[in-house]
């Protein structure tokens, strides 16, 4: 009866415990403040930078570890909508292929530009409608689009659309689910086709196989469980053939190359739930995973089985959802799971191989685990309270030691007694010393694989708390009521008496005692345990103080420091007995360490009440780890701990049993720091584009922005310290607080530098420090170039104002130089004649009347041509005569003068255009002066009885015709003289021509031709 | 010619190539430079300086040599045609084939001691983009650089000169018969820095101004009526002032940078042409007056010969041995040419003295 009940108690246990072990997951969901768009994710990817991208019911979204950016709003990409993206694959650079499956949209988006075009499809017989698709790149890069009932359309590049062309040559009937499997190493296609079995395309001869056409004699396709209704298939690394179908509901097969059955879908059709699996996916590390409707299982190596996940309320795992629609691996190897209720991920490796949070019995604080134990031969035993010895072989399956079997006939009361253990030790002999409660113990031999139950007046009834031994082969005992028990393998021996329960027994590597005992410090007694050392309590000198008196565990560091888990941790000084202290303040999660167990490297793991931790010696500092880490138990293994000869570290307690190999968290660099985000004043820019430019440029006004970053790590997120700096504002690294973001505002034009980079909690750094070029542009009034243009206008304003002032001197002196010119030419001849004649008319006065006459009669016609002369010199220099009214004033004056005297009718017109034309000085006098000739010479030898002045403006040419009706002569052989030549170079100098008409009888006509502006 | 005019084409003559040594001994990260060539660097003096200096105040040379050569030419077009086009074959062929193998020797030698060779291989000098040790890439790769692709960069001037000098008769013609059309177009082609068959568009429209000079009896010695020496400065140092600050602030790959570089480059070039050469008679009569000056101006193709590969190779040996003292750059800027131009005059005038017969092979019979 007994040996019934207690197997009874071990097919549960074993159930138990095989049904609690797996992944723990994390949910990131829209109650977070992580900014996830939909609860409902239908998938994910991860490119090459870090980034995870997510499709969600909502849209397009990116999580870079802390937030999550939308991609839908005008802004940010054009024409991209917010619906239901069920698919993100990978295109060329840096494009990703959106399917849209409720809209049956399907395109391009550019995560450099945040553009997204659409890809229509090409095709006759494809109408919309609601049927299923699948989105897929082959590894050639092609891209595809499953059409469940339909087929397969093809990408065309050219037609920048997607065509029916039969790619894969499918045979008459064979409709591809998309539910295939691109073979990468066999360049096969394996496309199940609805009811007609398999269709296989073999990539290099460019033939496809079925069941009716099968040269290459496929194994597989022969194989009749196959065909009806397949809807997926999948080949793993093993080359093992996963085939699911519908021919009976959700069948699920496994097959060999050779077409051969295995039995290794054990496990999958358990699920108490109606459920479809339609998804299969494999880690990196060789790990299956299959997912559906209520359904998520992974395959699990070691017991060949697949592991059915609980994923109702109250999961253990902590996962819940109705539907997986994807799972990817990230670069950690982390796994992403895409539910309808929110995104989870899980730590890297499976539940063998990193970290087992195992409870032992569906009920909570079902078994109070109280000592765990690692025999030589491997095998890890466990002591609880009230079940006796669980025992487990090296691999974690569980055995009957038979530690019970042989029990004798005893009370009822010593029975239990027995079965409520608490330490476990053996002996170099190889003996299982077993410390029970009430003073019993167990010696169990290995040999015999038999059991003697003990109890021994030196316990004095009182429970067993621990054992140890030493190197002398003496077998320490701690109970609860203070004893310290020796026994030498002959005798049991009282060697001390403390006060409170003996947690903990440790001799260390000089040969002492360590004993913890509890609410009374620790004692440091020789190596017989004969005289107390030292007792250290939170009493005595400052530097020997404990943190507090209630401690339970003890570990040597190294040869020179003893550790003890009181409260905070106190390092003992094996030389000089001083105590220091690592708490809370110095990066303990918390001054409540219960477990310490040292590892192979020399790293310290501990339980605390706030969950695992490590502590580094060599830098002082201490990691924490949590559910993230896979972590979820630690809180209920608090009794005991153990370093395994496999490398386990193993913690155990309140039914719960947490181990794990060190290695899986051991610290790797950190990724390199990744600029995440550039936020320009509230407008996001795309990063992607920004980091294909040498320097970020800005104008002068975006001199606001946010740059946020990240090492996307999402295993190391929160163990990780960002440094950055700003070049020409920080002038050391600046620690970044946890939010990954730095604000400048009202930043200065000119060049900036932008670091960062990561730090893990060990002090490793990112490989590279990250840098992002700004250069913030000054405006344009403050750049060198407008600066040195403005120093080049001014220096040509001066030179301009140079040559302004020397041309006005060199005006002056040329007026200067013709009024004297004109003075010396006009007066300076006419006077001297005067003179001459003046001269000879006083000479004569007396003897000659008649000549003295003529004389003065010349001297008077000469003074009346100076004066006129004189008369046009100064009319011509007065600058109040610039207009033409003034000239034709005079114009009109003289030649009614001249032509009157010789009683010769004037007809003078003047065009009133002519009165807006100015004319400089010396065109003035040269147009006045000519004038005058045509004038005098009409006067004089026309013989004219009418003369005819007109005065016009003919396009932008002023013209002075002079004519007469006498009686001309013959411009060809006349004698020009001076008064002809004189009026042609007047005109040259004004730019103008002189035309002279006349015949003989005719008249004569003077024409004046000038520009005027 | 008068005296006077003979010392200026030789004085202009020697200082376009003494300074084509700054321009080559520019180091700035980009040392390729063109019209439009914007700098990504922070602006400090010595980018500053080393911009203003190779892409600025010193592009005139080549123009000018170019006018200075098409002048030249012209005085002589009375020979026949086979005559001339030996003789330059002698002159320009002949010296391009020596200093194409001497630029390769002297990178060969240097390729053999590892400093130097390290030297070689950071100048990222050669024009087939193949900078491995000759010893790998072999002879036929050797000969290709050799008659297409010297090392020695800056005999590309000669062989378009040479090319210039071919088509003699249909630049005169052209000058002759439609001189207005064919300034327009060569001058195009300038701006444009555009060549057609083996027409070099950057030298043609300067040797056909040279030559157009010479037949109109142009009188380039005294500075013609209309022309302002203070604007002409102005035009030359301002822009080019203006040009090196936009190069720094001018946002690069944009089009409006390239055009305004452009304008700012050519406006620069060719007022400085004109302030150079009717602005410093002073300094010319002065310097010619000088015997050391004179004998200097001698070695002048010969320096043209020999400066390059060697200036760039010395800058980068120099990066290697003060690389980490501060203002390396502009010290190796100002101490590489000067270094290398003594050294070639050095050389120079230890090759006319032992070995004159070289000598006037490698500089086809100049400065004798």
């Amino acid at each position: 009866m007994k040996k019934t009940s207690f197997l009874l108690l071990w097919v549960f246990l074993y159930t138990a415990v095989k049904s609690q072990q797996g992944f723990t997951f994390n949910r990131i969901s829209t109650d977070d403040a992580t900014g996830l768009a939909s609860n409902v994710v239908y998938c994910t990817y991860q490119d090459k930078k870090g980034f995870i991208w997510v499709g969600t019911a909502n849209g397009l979204q990116r999580f870079d570890g802390s937030k999550f950016i939308q991609f839908r709003s005008p802004k940010m990409s054009k024409h991209i909508t917010s619906s239901a993206l069920t698919q993100i694959v990978p295109g060329d650079s840096s494009n990703l292929w959106l399917a849209f499956g409720d809209k049956l949209d399907f395109g391009i988006f550019n995560t450099s530009t945040l553009s997204y075009t659409s890809i229509p499809v090409k095709s006759t017989r494809y109408k919309r409608s609601s049927a299923a698709t699948k989105l897929w790149r082959s590894s050639k890069g092609e891209i595809f689009l499953s059409v469940y009932l339909f087929g397969i359309l093809h990408y065309d590049k050219k037609q920048n659309a997607f065509v029916e062309d039969n790619y894969f040559h499918f045979p008459e009937g064979y409709i591809p689910t998309p539910g295939f499997y691109e073979d990468t190493p066999t360049q096969r296609f394996w496309f199940p086709c609805s009811n007609k079995g398999l269709a296989v395309y073999d990539a290099r001869s460019g033939k496809t196989f079925t069941s009716e056409y099968n040269p290459e004699k496929i194994p597989l396709l022969d194989v009749k469980k196959v065909k009806p209704a397949t809807a997926n298939i999948f080949i793993d690394s093993r080359r093992r053939f996963w085939v699911f179908n519908w021919a009976a509901g959700n069948l699920k097969f496994c097959f060999d190359s050779t077409g051969r059955e295995l039995p290794d879908t054990a496990g999958l059709n358990y699920n108490p739930d109606y459920s479809e699996q339609y998804g299969i996916f494999e880690t990196k590390q060789g790990l299956l995973w299959t997912y559906g409707t209520n359904a998520l299982y992974n395959y699990d190596k070691n017991e060949r089985r697949f592991f059915y996940y609980e994923h109702g309320a109250g999961s253990e795992t902590g996962i819940q959802f109705h539907f997986v629609f994807n799972i990817m691996e990230d670069h950690d190897g982390s796994i992403w799971l895409s539910t309808d209720n929110g995104l989870y991920f899980t730590t890297p490796g499976s539940g063998t191989y990193s970290v087992v949070n195992m409870m032992l019995s569906p009920k909570r604080g079902g078994i109070e685990f109280t000592d765990i134990f690692q025999l030589k031969g491997g095998q890890y035993w466990l002591s609880t309270w009230g079940k006796g010895i669980v025992s487990m072989d090296r691999f974690f399956h569980k055995y009957d030691a038979g530690v019970y079997n042989n029990m004798p006939a005893m009370s009822k009361m010593r029975w239990i007694q027995f079965r409520q253990a608490w330490a476990i030790y053996q002996h170099t002999d190889g003996k299982v010393w077993i410390g029970c409660q009430s003073g019993n113990y167990i010696v169990y031999d290995t040999l015999t694989k038999s059991s003697r139950f003990y109890t021994d007046p030196a316990f004095d009834g009182s429970t067993i708390k621990y054992i140890t031994g030493d190197k002398k082969g003496n077998i320490w005992f701690g109970t609860f009521r203070g004893r310290l028990i020796r026994y030498d393998g002959k005798q049991f021996t009282v060697m001390q008496k403390f006060v409170g329960v003996i947690d903990k027994i440790l001799p260390d590597s000089h040969g002492n005692l360590w004993v913890a005992c509890e609410g009374n410090g620790i004692y440091k007694l020789d190596a017989e345990a004969k005289l107390m050392i030292r007792h250290y309590t939170t009493e005595g000198p400052a530097e020997e103080r404990l943190f507090q008196n209630l401690g339970k565990d003890i570990e040597q560091l190294n040869d020179s420091t003893i550790v003890f888990s009181a409260g905070a941790i106190n390092f003992i000084s094996l030389h000089t007995g001083k105590v220091s202290w690592l708490t809370y303040e110095d990066g303990l999660p918390g001054n409540s360490i219960l477990r310490m167990r040292m590892d192979k490297d020399g790293y310290l793991w501990m339980i605390t009440r706030d969950g695992l931790c490590r502590y580094n010696p060599a830098t002082k500092k201490v990691t924490a780890y949590s559910r993230k880490d896979g972590i979820t138990l630690a809180h209920l293994t608090t009794e005991a701990d153990l370093f395994s000869s496999d490398g386990y570290v193993m913690f155990t307690g309140n039914n719960a049993l947490l181990y794990f190999k060190p290695a899986i968290f051991q610290t790797r660099p950190p990724r390199n720091v990744v600029i995440t985000d550039f936020k320009l004043l509230n407008n996001y820019v795309s990063v992607d584009s920004l980091q294909t430019l040498p320097r970020v440029q800005l104008s002068s006004s975006q001199n606001t922005f946010s740059i946020y970053f990240s090492s996307l790590s999402y295993l190391q997120q929160e163990k990780l310290t960002y440094y950055y700096k700003m070049s020409g504002i920080d002038n050391d690294w600046v620690k970044a607080d946890r939010q990954n973001i730095i604000n400048y505002t009202l930043l200065q034009p000119g060049n900036y530098t932008f670091s960062v980079y990561c730090e893990d909690i060990d002090g490793i750094r990112s490989p590279e420090i990250t840098q992002l070029h700004i250069y913030i542009k000054p405006p344009f009034w403050r750049t060198y170039w407008f600066i040195s243009t403005l120093f080049f206008v001014v220096a040509l304003c001066i030179y301009a104002v140079h040559r302004l002032r020397v041309n006005k001197l060199l005006a002056v002196e040329k007026i200067r130089n013709r009024v004297a010119r004109d003075l010396h030419d006009d007066m300076g001849s006419t006077l001297s004649t005067i003179n001459i004649l003046s001269s000879m008319a006083k000479s004569r006065i007396q003897a000659d009347p008649v000549k003295t006459t003529e004389y003065l009669g010349k001297i008077s016609d000469n003074s009346q041509r100076m004066m006129e002369a004189m008369d046009d010199i100064v009319w011509s220099i007065k600058p109040s005569n610039d207009t033409l009214q003034k000239i034709t004033a005079r114009m009109r004056e003289f030649a009614t003068n001249v032509l009157e005297a010789k009683e010769i009718e004037l007809d003078f017109r003047v065009d009133e255009a002519v009165y807006d034309v100015k004319l400089e000085m010396e065109a003035r006098r040269d147009f006045f002066l000519v004038f005058k000739e045509a004038v005098n010479n009409a006067a004089k030898y026309s013989k004219a009885s009418m003369v005819t002045i007109q005065l016009g403006l003919h396009n932008s040419r002023l013209v002075l015709i002079v004519g007469d009706d006498g009686i001309g002569f013959d411009p060809v052989t006349a004698d020009g003289g001076n008064g002809l030549g004189n009026m042609q170079k007047r005109a040259d100098a004004m730019h103008g021509r002189v035309h002279i008409q006349s015949k003989p009888g005719e008249g004569t006509k003077v024409t004046l031709n000038i520009p005027v502006h | 010619m008068s005296r006077f005019l003979s010392q200026k084409l030789r004085f202009y003559t020697f200082v376009s190539i003494a300074l084509l040594l700054a321009v080559h001994g520019y180091n700035l990260d980009q040392t390729y430079l063109q019209p439009f060539t914007t700098v990504r660097e922070d602006l400090t003096f010595t980018t500053f300086f080393e911009y203003f200096m190779a892409n600025g105040v010193l592009r005139f040379r080549i123009p000018l040599l170019f006018i200075i050569s098409g002048y030249i030419y012209a005085m002589k077009d009375d020979q026949p045609y086979k005559t001339l086009i030996g003789k330059r074959a002698r002159t320009l062929v002949v010296p391009y084939l020596v200093w194409s193998a001497v630029g390769l020797l002297i990178t060969y030698l240097w390729q053999q001691f590892p400093v130097t060779a390290q030297a070689v291989l950071d100048a990222k000098l050669d024009q087939m983009g193949d900078d491995r040790p000759y010893r790998e890439i072999g002879w036929p790769g050797i000969f290709t650089r050799w008659l297409f692709a010297p090392i020695s960069f800056q005999l590309w001037f000669i062989l378009a000169l040479f090319i210039t000098n071919l088509v003699y008769p249909l630049i005169r013609w052209c000058l002759k018969n439609f001189a207005a059309v064919w300034f327009g177009v060569t001058f195009l082609m300038w701006i444009l820095e555009l060549g057609f068959f083996v027409f070099d568009g950057r030298g043609l429209f300067f040797f056909s101004l040279g030559v157009w000079l010479q037949k109109t009896g142009f009188n380039l010695e005294r500075k013609p009526k209309w022309l302002s020496l203070y604007i002409s400065w102005l035009l030359f140092i301002g822009f080019s002032v203006i040009k090196t600050f936009m190069a720094f602030e001018l946002e690069p790959a944009n089009h409006l940078t390239f055009v305004t570089l452009n304008i700012l480059h050519d406006v620069a070039v060719l007022s400085g042409i004109l302030a150079v050469w009717f602005g410093a008679d002073r300094l010319v009569k002065f310097c010619m007056r000088q015997p050391w000056f004179v004998s200097l101006s001698a070695f002048s193709f010969f320096i043209f010969g020999l400066h390059a590969p060697l200036v760039v190779y010395f800058t980068r040996l120099m990066y290697h041995y003060i690389g980490d003292i501060p203002n390396y750059r502009l010290i190796t800027y100002l101490l590489a040419p000067a270094l290398v131009f003594f050294f070639c005059v050095g050389i120079g005038a230890l090759t006319r003295k032992w070995l004159p017969g070289f000598y006037r092979l490698a500089t086809g019979g100049r400065g004798f």
